[in-house]
C-alpha cells in the first residue's frame, strides 16, 4: 500500500503540473485575468489580488485531507491531497521565493536546468498583457528558454 | 481550581520569558517585531493541524481541566498554547545564543539534521499507519531537509544547541499536560495513532511535533532579523 499511495503522490504532483499550467494558461491568462493582472503589474504591495489562486488551489488539497482522513478513512485520497500539497510548497519556493523574490532568499548554486525553469518565466513575465505570453508551465521548461547568458533578477519589481 | 490547570500551564510557561523579554542587558522585547510573524505563522499551522487531529480523536483533552471556553472544536488553553510555548522558547534560543561564548559548529548542525531527516523517514515509513507518528515525522523529515538542502541556513548548529535547554522545560510542561502528577492526563492520546512508547506520561512523538514547531518559528525569526537593514547594521 505504502508504494501505491508513494505512486500517487509522484503521479498527483506531476498531473499538477499540467493542471497549473492549463489554469495559468487558459483561466489566469482568460476570464481570471481581473485577478492575475496584478502579478503582471509592477507594484510594491506585499500582498496582490493573484494570491486569491493560492487560496482557491488550497481548497481541493484541504477538502481531500479531511475526507481521506475525517469522513472516511481512504489513504488513497489522502495520497491525492499530499501530492497537491507538494506541489503547492514546491510552487511557492520556485516561483513566489526563487522567482519572484517575495521573500529575499535565493539558492546558491543553481544546476542548469533551474536557470531554465527560472529563465522561462522570466520569458512569461516580459509581457504584461493578457495575451501574448508565452511559457505557461513551471517545472518543465522546454528546450528554447534555454538561457544564453543567465543573470538572476534579485529585485521583485524587475520579475513582474 | 481544577479547571484553571491547562490555563495556568500556559501562562506559567510564558510568565519568566516574558518578564525577563525587558533585561536590560539583553531586551528581548526590541525584537518582539520579528517574534510575532515567527509565532503566528507557524501557529496557524499547528492550530490547523491541531484541530484536524483533534476531530479524528488522535487526541483529544479533558474538560476537567479546562475553562470551557472553546474555538472551534479545540479548547482556548490549547489555541494559547502555540502562542506562550514558541514565545518561551524563542526566548530560550536567545538566551541560549546570548550566554555560549563559542558559535556552535554548523556542520554538527547539518549531521544533526542528516541523522534526524534518516531516521525520522524510517520509523515514519514504518509506521505510516499511525497518524500522529507518521504525519509529524513525515512532516519533520520534510521541514529538515529543505533546510538542509535548500535554504541551508548558518544557525542549525546553535538551533540543536539550545533545544536542548528547551527540552528541560518541554519535558515538565508536557509531562504535566500528559497526566505526570495528576489523576487525570489534560490531554489524552489514542495510542493506536503513536507508537505508544512514553517517556514517563509523554509520547515519543512529541519531541519531534515540538521540535518541528520551534525550528520553523526560529528559521522565520532568523530570516526576518536578516533581511531587516537596521538589524544588519548592529
Amino acid at each position: 500500500m505504502i508504494v501505491i499511495c508513494s505512486l500517487i503522490v509522484i503521479g498527483t504532483f506531476l498531473l499538477w503540473e499540467f493542471v497549473a499550467w492549463f489554469t495559468h494558461k487558459y483561466i489566469m491568462h482568460g476570464f481570471l485575468w481581473i485577478w492575475h493582472k496584478s502579478h503582471h503589474t509592477m507594484h510594491d504591495h506585499t500582498l496582490e489580488k493573484n494570491d486569491w489562486f493560492a487560496v482557491v488551489f488550497s481548497i481541493p488539497s484541504i477538502a481531500l485531507f479531511y475526507f481521506g482522513s475525517v469522513a472516511t478513512r481512504n489513504p488513497y485520497i489522502i495520497s491525492v491531497g499530499i501530492g497537491i500539497l507538494c506541489y503547492g510548497i514546491f510552487y511557492l519556493v520556485f516561483h513566489d521565493v526563487i522567482v519572484h523574490q517575495r521573500l529575499k532568499w535565493r539558492p546558491l548554486k543553481k544546476s542548469q536546468y533551474l536557470k531554465r525553469m527560472i529563465n522561462a518565466h522570466y520569458v512569461h513575465h516580459s509581457k504584461h498583457s493578457k495575451e501574448d505570453c508565452e511559457a505557461f508551465g513551471f517545472l518543465i521548461a522546454p528546450k528554447k528558454y534555454e538561457p544564453r547568458s543567465f543573470e538572476f533578477k534579485s529585485e521583485r519589481k524587475e520579475t513582474q | 481550581m481544577e479547571k484553571y490547570y491547562y490555563l495556568l500551564l500556559d501562562i506559567g510557561s510564558v510568565l519568566f520569558p516574558l518578564l525577563f523579554s525587558f533585561h536590560p542587558r539583553q531586551n528581548f522585547s526590541r525584537k518582539w517585531k520579528y517574534l510575532w510573524p515567527s509565532i503566528l505563522i507557524p501557529a496557524l499551522l499547528f492550530i490547523a493541524w491541531d484541530s484536524w487531529f483533534t476531530a479524528m480523536g488522535v487526541w483529544g483533552f479533558n474538560p476537567r481541566y479546562l475553562t470551557g471556553v472553546y474555538i472551534g472544536n479545540l479548547p482556548l488553553e490549547e489555541v494559547l498554547f502555540f502562542i506562550c510555548i514558541p514565545y518561551a522558547c524563542i526566548f530560550t534560543y536567545e538566551a541560549v545564543n546570548y550566554f555560549q561564548r563559542t558559535e556552535p559548529s554548523n556542520d554538527n548542525g547539518n549531521r544533526i539534521s542528516a541523522t534526524l531527516i534518516v531516521g525520522l523517514l524510517v520509523i515514519a515509513f514504518k509506521n505510516y499507519d499511525r497518524w500522529y507518528t507518521s504525519v509529524t515525522f513525515f512532516a519533520t523529515a520534510f521541514f529538515l531537509l529543505l533546510l538542509l538542502v535548500i535554504v541551508k541556513p548558518s544557525w542549525l548548529g546553535r538551533f540543536y544547541f539550545a533545544f536542548i535547554f528547551i527540552l528541560i522545560p518541554f519535558f515538565i510542561v508536557n509531562g504535566v499536560l500528559t497526566g505526570s502528577g495528576l489523576p487525570e492526563p489534560v490531554v489524552w492520546y489514542n495510542d493506536h495513532e503513536n507508537m505508544g512508547i512514553r517517556m514517563l506520561t509523554i509520547p515519543v512523538e512529541d519531541t519531534f511535533y515540538g521540535m518541528l514547531l520551534i525550528v520553523m518559528s526560529v528559521s522565520i525569526f532568523e530570516y526576518l532579523q536578516k533581511k531587516d537593514p537596521i538589524q544588519k547594521s548592529i
